[in-house]
């Protein structure tokens, strides 16, 4: 797959915020260009907001795609109610998305909200000590990267969009030759779940596209007409973080959002000192999904928003088999390491280390003292690329 | 009980990675901190996280033995040239005064501060022997040492 954020700036003015904030180290500054390793990153919008010159940037597909197809159906994230007032404004903004030129407009929430009740359900009959929902992608890839001790906990659910996809592809399936399905994303993560623009092949979404692409379009095509919408209650309890637990039997939840908060407690599930939690939803992006970087919305007016479709929510969740939104857990690979090796380099990088004055000031452009030691030893980098040795006042 | 110190040196090499904290007692502010540590170093090492999950709650769990139950110590993280990792938790009383009963599940003596900072349920030490590959445990009234073990290498 390829890089979801993009850097955009022909020089960078390397002020080192996207170094500093990044949580997992993915970003360096090489010869005034920002790279960012593409294993490491795990599309939060860390780095995107943290650069003054806007440098940084993740877009989604176009709508120029769309004569690809014979019919379009645009996939509406349950987040999206947030951005609207009242059912009226919802209705017209319903109506200008299909004016653009999509056959269906589809919510969401229905699968959401089913899948939302299939994990304290399956967190108890499977036995799992605790289990962690899978609805971000931004969290399931912190997880990969930074604490793979979890990746078990994690529960064996595809991502809502994708099962509805699925589904929409099974409906229409032999009435039209070329069935194009758009998923709209409110966030940067959910951009890597479609085959374009990033290349996630194994998607059944074909594009993946921005509100915040749109929205200019919507503006210019919203007039008096409404169209009618329908969405689902629980999909809207999974998607706000502290509408989590609303819906469900057993209170023995655990909703976080930001993914400083979200760190903390994956620090305390390494320990299994959640005590008796049994279920963790965790959001990378504050307030939940409402929190997208895409929603033009902010996120806390948005929850205010989007609490006063609760009691208009008429849509049942949807009825999913366990086998519709199954998905093979990630397991922790058996790495065959060899550990004298890596014995060996941790001592050469600590050498290293020591020589370095450890302050993380990210002037030679890695994260960290330690990246730089990890680039010495590798024989990438030289001591003379550290921009404080040899200053009186560093150690 | 087995004297750790032949069992360690019969079985494991020397080690090549040592790092020493110190705990003081009930000092419930900065539970946690120590093994946090321990579990940074070890994933820089890239210890496999199927192991490295026993170690974590072990040490973890004697971390926490230690601040409630006795008057301070020092924790010594070890790991030798083929990844082995030990740890030693050895602290300056008051002693277990039942090691049997102390490694029957659901027994505690935490006190009701103790408790009510969550801790307490009493599964430490059981814990902590169920997931180490070595568990060796000494008292009096001087203090306690344990050590345990994890086998890294193949």
């Amino acid at each position: 797959m390829k890089n979801v954020i993009q850097y955009t700036l022909g020089s960078c003015k390397k002020c080192m915020k996207c170094l500093r904030v990044c949580p997992t180290e993915a970003i360096s500054i090489n010869h005034g260009k920002v790279e960012i390793k593409n294993t490491q990153c795990i599309l939060c919008d860390a780095c995107i907001n943290s650069c003054s010159h806007r440098g940084l940037q993740a877009k989604g597909a176009t709508l120029d795609t769309l004569n690809e197809f014979d019919y379009k159906v645009i996939l509406l994230p349950t987040a999206i109610l947030s951005d609207s007032s009242s059912m009226q404004e919802l209705q017209t903004l319903i109506s200008a998305i299909k004016k653009i030129g999509f056959d269906e407009v589809v919510d969401i929430s229905d699968i959401t909200g089913g899948i939302y009740q299939f994990a304290q359900r399956y967190v108890n009959e499977s036995g799992m000590r605790y289990g962690i929902s899978s609805t971000c992608p931004a969290i399931n890839r912190l997880i990969e990267v930074k604490y793979p001790m979890l990746l078990s906990a994690i529960l064996p659910f595809e991502y809502p969009v994708e099962v509805a996809a699925k589904m929409v592809r099974k409906r229409l399936s032999g009435k039209y030759e070329k069935v194009g399905i758009y998923s709209l994303c409110e966030c940067v993560a959910k951009l890597s779940l479609a085959k374009h623009p990033y290349g996630n092949m194994e998607s059944n979404i074909d594009y993946a596209i921005t509100i915040a692409e749109l929205f200019p379009l919507i503006n210019h095509l919203k007039d008096e007409r409404k169209e009618e919408y329908h969405f689902c209650k629980e999909g809207i309890h999974a998607v706000v973080h502290d509408f989590y637990d609303s819906g469900l039997e057993k209170k023995d939840v655990l909703a976080v959002d930001g993914l400083d908060k979200v760190q903390q407690v994956l620090e305390l599930a390494e320990f299994e000192n959640l005590k008796s939690i049994r279920l963790l939803s965790l959001y990378a992006c504050p307030n939940g999904c409402i929190g997208g970087k895409f929603l033009w919305g902010n996120p806390y007016v948005g929850r205010v928003f989007i609490e006063r479709f609760l009691p208009l929510a008429d849509k049942p969740v949807a009825d999913l088999s366990f086998n519709d939104i199954f998905k093979l857990p990630e397991s922790i690979h058996h790495q065959k390491v060899d550990m004298k090796k890596q014995v060996q380099h941790f001592l050469a990088i600590n050498e290293k280390l020591e020589q370095l004055p450890g302050y993380d000031c990210g002037a030679c452009g890695l994260a960290s003292c330690r990246a730089m030691a990890h680039e010495i030893v590798a024989g990438h980098a030289t001591l003379d690329d550290c921009k404080l040795m040899g200053k009186s006042e560093v150690k | 009980m087995k004297r750790a110190e032949n069992y360690f040196k019969k079985e494991y090499n020397q080690s090549m990675i040592e790092y020493t904290y110190q705990v003081e007692r009930e000092n419930f502010v900065d539970a946690g901190v120590v093994s946090s540590q321990v579990k940074r170093i070890l994933k820089q090492i890239g210890i496999p996280s199927v192991v490295l999950r026993n170690i974590a709650v072990a040490c973890y769990e004697a971390e926490i033995n230690m601040i409630i139950h006795s008057y301070g110590g020092e924790i010594k993280l070890s790991v030798d040239e083929d990844g082995n990792v030990y740890l030693e938790f050895a602290d300056v009383g008051p002693g277990i005064p039942d090691v049997e009963k102390a490694l029957t599940p659901g027994w505690s003596t935490a006190s009701a501060k103790a408790r009510e900072m969550g801790f307490g349920a009493g599964m430490g030490l059981v814990n902590i022997k169920r997931v180490s590959d070595s568990f060796d445990l000494q008292t009096s009234s001087a203090g306690t040492t344990i050590r345990i073990a994890f086998r890294v290498s193949a």
